[in-house]
C-alpha cells in the first residue's frame, strides 16, 4: 500500500491531534511541536505527516497534496474548498461570534463595518441575514479594531471569552460552533479508499475511548 | 512597452501544446471507436438560452459582450446545452444521429481563479433511447477514455440524481435550507447532518432516509443491499435496480473494478435527472470526467429526447498526465533538412517538392549551416556532391536522382 499523507495545522490543537494520533495507534518519533521539521513517518502505518499553517490545510488536501487534513472548521469554512468533511475530532471546541462595545446590529442607520479574520465566514452570516456589511479583513488582534475605530463590530472565534473581556468587548450572537475535524481529498477518497477507512476506523476507536 | 505575458497560465509552450495534441488524439480516437462523430457549437451563444435554463450555470459566471444591435451574448459557457439545442431544433441533423463528440473551449469567469477563463473540454453526448444497457455504455466509454492515457488508479464514482431529489419532493424546506443541506451531503458531513435534519420539521422516514444518504457509498454489492433501507417509494426502487442493472453489466464489459458507488453523489449542474458519475485519478483533487443522463433537458426545445453525456476536463487531465509523467518523450524531428548555395538552388527544391509529394517533412535553407536544425537527414548540396548525413555517417552521391532513389528506399524501411 502507498503512504497515505495527513496534513496537520500548527497552532493550538497540534498537540491534541498528536495525543489523539498516539491513541490511534499513529506514531511520529522525531515530532515535537516547536520543530522546524516540517516532514514525518509513521513507517509502520505508512502515514506522511506534513506539519502546515492551519489555514493552508484545506487547499493542501483541496488540492491532492495531502489525502487527508486535521484542521479547524473555522479555517473549512473560510477556504470554502471543495472537500469532505467527515468526521469531528472533538476537540478544539469554539464558537465564530460576532462581538462589539455595544450592539449595533439594529442600528441601521449606516452600513456595518466588520473587522475579521475570516471574511468568507463574516460575509455569508450577514447574507443570510440579509444586512448590508463591509467587511475589513485583518490578520491578527482583530479586537483592537473596534476601540480604535477602524470597525464597528467585530467576527472572531472565542474559546473562553477572556480576550474579549480584557478588552471591553462582548458577544453579541454566536454564528457558529467550531471544533477540529478530518477532512479528505475527494480524490483520495475515490482511490485510496481502503488505507483512508482504515486510518478514519483508528480514529474512531481513539475516539470512543 | 507592453509586458506579452500578463498572466502566466496565458501562455503554452510548444512542447506542451504538442503533448496536448497526443492527450485529445487518443481521446477521439477512443471515441470514434463507439461511433462518436465530431461536431462544432458556436463560440457566441445567446444569453438568453442559458438565462432561461433555469439551474445550470450561474449567470454571473458567463462572460457576456453585447453586438453592435445591443442583444447579450455569451462565451459558450457549457457544450451540452448548445449541443441539445442542435438536436432539438435543427433538421438538418438526420434523427437516425444520435451520437456526438465534441473538443471545445469553454468560457466562464472563476471567482476563486481569476485568472483563467478558458477551459477544454472533450466529450460525448448520446442521445440514444433511455436504458441501462446505454448507461453502463456510456460508462464503459468514459472509463475506458481515461485508461487509454495510462491512469492506472483511476475510479468512477457513480450516483444517481434522482435519488436525492425524491426525497426533497417528500418534504417542504425553504431554498437555503436545501443548500445548506445539499452542501453537507456533499461534504459528507456526518456530524452536522444529523443535527440540522433534527432542527427541521419533517417526516421521520424521509429523515432517516436523507441521513443515509451520504453513508451510500462504496462497494457496489454492499451499497446496493443498505440502499434498499432508504427506499420510501416505487420510483426510489426503479432507480435502485437501473444501478444495479448497469453494474451487471459493468461486469461484461469487465470493468467494474474501476467503478464505485456514491449516492450522496450531487451535481451542481441541475439538469442531470438519473445517473450521474465522476471519475478520478489519484493525487488529483479534482474530478477529470464528469458526467449523467439529463433526460428533460430537450423540453426545454419543446422535444423530448432522452440523453446522456459526460465531458473530460482536458486541462486538469494535461496536469495530472504532467505530474504522473505518463506523455511520451514527442520528438519534434523533421525528415529532412536540405541546405543549399545559390547555384543549386534549383535541384534543391526539386528534390524538396518531390520529398514532400510522398509525405515527408522538409525544410530548405540557403547557406551550409545546419546547426540549429532538428532532422533525421540533414543534405547539403553543393557544385558537384551532394552529401546526406544522419545521425550515424555521412554518404555522398553525385546527382539528385540518385539521391532521392536512396532516401525513398531509406524512407520504406523506416
Amino acid at each position: 500500500m502507498d503512504y497515505l499523507t495527513l496534513a496537520m495545522a500548527k497552532g493550538r490543537t497540534a498537540e491534541q491531534a498528536i495525543k489523539l494520533l498516539e491513541k490511534a495507534g499513529v506514531h511520529f518519533p522525531n515530532f515535537e511541536e516547536k520543530t522546524r521539521k516540517l516532514i514525518f513517518h509513521d513507517r509502520e502505518m505508512l502515514i506522511k505527516l506534513v506539519y502546515v499553517k492551519a489555514v493552508d490545510v484545506p487547499t493542501y488536501v483541496e488540492k491532492g497534496a495531502a489525502d487527508i487534513g486535521i484542521v479547524g472548521k473555522d479555517n473549512i469554512a473560510e477556504a470554502q474548498a471543495d472537500i469532505y468533511d467527515m468526521m469531528d475530532l472533538n476537540f478544539g471546541k469554539c464558537r465564530f461570534v460576532l462581538a462589539g462595545t455595544s450592539d449595533k446590529l439594529n442600528d441601521q442607520s449606516q452600513k456595518l463595518t466588520i473587522a475579521t479574520k475570516y471574511p468568507v465566514v463574516t460575509k455569508e452570516y450577514f447574507k443570510q441575514r440579509t444586512i448590508p456589511v463591509e467587511t475589513i479583513k485583518l490578520n491578527g488582534s482583530v479586537e483592537l479594531a473596534p476601540l480604535i475605530g477602524l470597525s464597528d463590530l467585530i467576527v472572531d472565534i472565542v474559546e473562553t471569552g477572556k480576550t474579549l473581556k480584557e478588552n471591553g468587548l462582548k458577544v453579541i450572537e454566536t454564528i457558529d460552533a467550531i471544533s477540529t475535524r478530518l477532512i479528505v481529498n475527494k480524490a483520495s477518497f475515490a482511490t485510496k479508499s481502503a488505507s483512508i477507512h482504515r486510518f478514519m476506523n483508528q480514529l474512531e476507536r481513539a475516539l470512543e475511548v | 512597452m507592453q509586458q506579452d505575458v500578463f498572466e502566466s497560465v496565458n501562455t503554452i509552450s510548444l512542447k506542451d501544446y504538442q503533448k496536448r495534441e497526443h492527450l485529445l488524439t487518443k481521446i477521439k480516437n477512443r471515441f470514434s471507436t463507439y461511433g462518436y462523430k465530431q461536431i462544432q457549437t458556436p463560440t457566441f451563444e445567446q444569453y438568453d438560452l442559458y438565462k432561461t435554463i433555469a439551474g445550470t450555470i450561474n449567470s454571473d459566471e458567463m462572460i457576456k459582450v453585447i453586438d453592435p444591435s445591443g442583444k447579450v451574448l455569451v462565451l459558450r459557457p457549457d457544450v451540452t446545452i448548445p449541443i441539445t439545442r442542435i438536436v432539438a431544433t435543427n433538421k438538418q441533423i438526420p434523427s437516425s444521429e444520435e451520437r456526438f463528440f465534441y473538443i471545445s473551449h469553454v468560457f466562464r469567469n472563476s471567482i476563486v481563479q481569476q485568472d483563467k477563463k478558458e477551459h477544454t473540454q472533450a466529450g460525448i453526448e448520446n442521445f440514444g433511447p433511455s436504458t441501462p444497457a446505454l448507461d453502463a455504455e456510456i460508462i464503459a466509454l468514459a472509463i475506458q477514455t481515461v485508461n487509454d492515457l495510462g491512469f492506472n488508479n483511476f475510479k468512477l464514482e457513480i450516483g444517481h440524481a434522482g435519488f436525492f431529489k425524491e426525497l426533497l419532493k417528500q418534504i417542504n424546506i425553504s431554498e437555503q435550507e436545501t443548500t445548506q443541506l445539499k452542501q453537507m451531503i456533499q461534504a459528507k458531513n456526518f456530524s452536522e447532518i444529523k443535527p440540522f435534519l433534527e432542527k427541521l420539521s419533517i417526516n421521520t422516514d424521509v429523515r432517516h432516509s436523507l441521513q443515509q444518504i451520504p453513508f451510500l457509498y462504496g462497494n457496489t454489492e454492499d451499497v446496493m443491499k443498505r440502499a434498499e433501507a432508504v427506499i420510501l417509494n416505487e420510483r426510489m426502487n426503479d432507480t435502485l435496480h437501473n444501478l444495479i442493472e448497469v453494474n451487471e453489466l459493468l461486469k461484461i464489459y469487465k470493468l467494474d473494478q474501476f467503478v464505485s458507488f456514491d449516492l450522496g453523489l450531487i451535481n451542481h449542474m441541475n439538469y442531470y435527472s438519473d445517473i450521474i458519475f465522476q471519475g478520478f485519478v489519484e493525487n488529483f483533487g479534482k474530478p477529470v470526467l464528469m458526467g449523467g443522463r439529463y433526460n428533460h433537458l430537450a423540453e426545454q426545445f419543446n422535444t423530448k429526447i432522452p440523453a446522456i453525456g459526460f465531458a473530460c476536463d482536458v486541462d486538469s487531465i494535461f496536469s495530472a498526465m504532467q505530474q504522473q509523467a505518463l506523455f511520451p518523450t514527442i520528438e519534434s524531428l523533421v525528415d529532412f533538412h536540405i541546405s543549399y548555395s545559390p547555384t543549386t538552388q534549383r535541384d534543391a527544391l526539386i528534390t524538396a517538392q518531390e520529398l514532400r509529394e510522398r509525405g515527408c517533412s522538409v525544410i530548405t535553407h540557403l547557406g551550409n549551416s545546419t546547426s540549429n536544425s532538428l532532422a533525421s537527414y540533414n543534405v547539403h548540396y553543393e557544385e558537384n556532391t551532394i552529401s546526406i548525413r544522419d545521425q550515424y555517417n555521412t554518404r555522398l552521391f553525385s546527382n539528385k536522382d540518385e539521391l532521392l532513389q536512396e532516401l525513398l528506399q531509406n524512407k520504406e524501411e523506416l
